[in-house]
């Protein structure tokens, strides 16, 4: 019986859960081979098996082990694209046999232990198994601003893994959390307080606050010190700060207050402006789209 | 100038002094974990989260299964990641302090012994390369140790160490490799993980009991203690898992 079809009883550190592939059916021609890559809470491991060393995944900490397929790729072939149709029917038989020969159907599987008392919760406060890492958004607090760049600290972190831009590029419309813009729905608070300054920090160069126009930025028609700013980690920067951007539609500011934080929240009417309902002042922003 | 204390949270101008009400004589203990000691294992009482404000904890009592009246009492915390300033890191950075809370036996220079051989220890067990830029602190207090003719003894109080940050670091969710655990043969002690095949740490001190002793039969004997340990600490995160739930 395949690894990923088996019940598991609740796993602890350093026990085994399957070797890193396996044969599954077998067929006529094919085998199919399956492969588990391990996620959070997995490690890879050598292990000693009757005199062979061999990767196996073992868990990492205390919890349930889940298995997700990944899902196939449609990858043309390179063939596909530089044969023209007549050619294509002359190859056909060709590549019937090609595909069965070396194509045998492979499946991956990520393995991940998670703790059953985390997964049950509606807002994952764990931010420990959570550090931001490339490409995952953050929620920041700006802290102060230069012309050159805006510091902020890392509050929160959105716990749904992004797609590396597939298709989302600069000028899509993004991938947006549930509950709009504040994505109050898919936040984990971090549970270091900002107050005694043991958040981690980030650096938001001029360069990386919209993709137009980019040499025209100026932080301070962009951001204030307090706002609220939804960001992606584009790299993991140097020692004391992460490097953020907010270059995309979805990302920008989603809380400011008016006059430095002295008056009300304000609202975006446009990407770069935002409007205090009290007073009607317009202050500049680059502002998240919010749904 | 007005300077204010923005790192503390202070109370209220009007705030009164905290006020106990007179102690109700030792609480009942509940159902403990206690392992009978018939069986010539340690007696070890195991519980998990007690320190509210850490990321994780764990409070474990050992009674010796050779000398009745060596009993040590431990609490060990684990707090972070937190960010860490300076250069790069791509690993977490682990730092361990050990503290005597109630009466100072330990000199400071063994301290500091005991406090390397545990970092040394989880270097390599716990799982560092996920946690960038970042470092994990844990914090040892050491409540009560007594060893009968001894003052103290340095072999169980490690041997407590090593198995209640394991616990802890498993009750913080933060990744480790295995659930290491050590073992303790006299004055020696050995610190195994994937089920006793590999070594993470081993503590020898002068000793003239086991000097004859070849330090393979040595590791032998602290297997068997290990084992014991390991079986004790998995039975109560299952059983504690399952409660939860």
């Amino acid at each position: 019986m395949a690894f990923h079809t088996k019940s598991y009883e609740t796993l602890y550190p350093g026990q085994l859960i399957c070797p890193t592939f396996e044969l599954g059916e077998k067929k006529e021609e094919t085998q199919e081979i399956i492969r588990y890559v391990a996620g959070n809470g997995v490690a890879e491991e050598d292990y000693e098996v009757k005199g062979h060393t061999m990767r196996a995944l073992t868990a990492t900490v205390l919890g349930d082990v889940s298995f997700v397929e990944e899902q196939a790729k449609q990858i043309p072939t390179e063939a596909e694209h530089t044969k023209d149709e007549k050619e294509k029917d002359l190859l056909k038989e060709e590549k019937k046999e090609e595909i069965t020969a070396d194509s045998n159907p492979e499946r991956t599987f990520f393995v991940t232990v998670t703790d059953a008392k985390a997964a049950k919760k509606d807002v994952n406060e764990d931010f420990a198994n959570n550090l931001p890492r490339e490409g995952s958004v953050v929620l920041a607090r700006i802290t102060r601003i230069s012309s050159q760049r805006a510091n902020v600290e890392i509050l929160a972190l959105e716990n749904k893994a992004l797609p590396v831009d597939s298709g989302v590029g600069s000028n899509g419309s993004g991938v947006t959390a549930p509950g709009g813009g504040s994505a109050a729905a898919t936040l984990s608070i971090s549970q270091a307080s900002s107050d005694l300054g043991e958040t981690f920090r980030g650096i938001i160069s001029a360069r990386d606050v919209r993709a137009t126009d980019r040499d025209r930025v100026k932080i301070m028609e962009s951001f204030r010190p307090g706002d609220i700013v939804r960001a992606q980690v584009i790299s993991l920067g140097d020692g004391s700060n992460y490097h953020l951007s907010t270059a995309r539609n979805d990302l920008g500011v989603v809380f400011a207050r008016a006059f430095n934080g002295a008056g009300g929240l304000m609202y975006a009417i446009d990407w770069q402006t935002m409007v205090a309902p009290n007073t009607g002042f317009m202050e500049p922003r680059k502002c998240a789209k919010p749904f | 100038m007005n300077i204010t204390d923005r790192r503390r949270i202070l109370g209220p101008a009007n705030a009164k002094p905290l006020v106990f009400d007179k102690s109700m004589g030792p609480a009942q203990r509940g159902e403990s974990e206690e392992v009978s000691s018939e069986t010539g294992n340690d007696a070890m009482y195991i519980e998990n989260g007690i320190v509210g404000n850490s990321n994780g904890s764990s409070y474990l009592e050992v009674k010796s299964r050779i000398n009745d009246k060596n009993c040590t009492l431990l609490l060990t915390s684990v707090y972070g990641p937190r960010p860490s300033r300076g250069a790069f890191n791509a690993k977490a950075t682990l730092s361990v302090q050990f503290r005597e809370v109630t009466l100072e036996k330990i000199p400071a220079g063994q301290l500091r012994e005991v406090c390397t051989f545990l970092t040394n220890i989880f270097n390599a067990v716990v799982n560092l390369e996920r946690y960038p830029k970042s470092g994990i602190d844990i914090f040892l207090s050491l409540i009560h140790s007594s060893s009968g003719p001894q003052d103290y003894e340095l072999e169980s109080i490690i041997t407590t160490c090593v198995n209640g940050i394991t616990l802890a670091f498993v009750d913080a969710g933060i990744e480790i490799l295995d659930t290491v655990s050590a073992g303790m043969y006299k004055k020696n002690i050995t610190a195994f993980m994937k089920n006793g095949t590999e070594v993470v740490g081993f503590w020898k001190d002068d000793d003239d009991n086991s000097a004859s002793e070849g330090i393979m039969d040595i590791v032998e004997k602290c297997k068997e203690h290990y084992l014991q340990n390991r079986k004790t600490m998995i039975e109560y995160m299952i059983r504690s898992s399952k409660s939860s739930n």
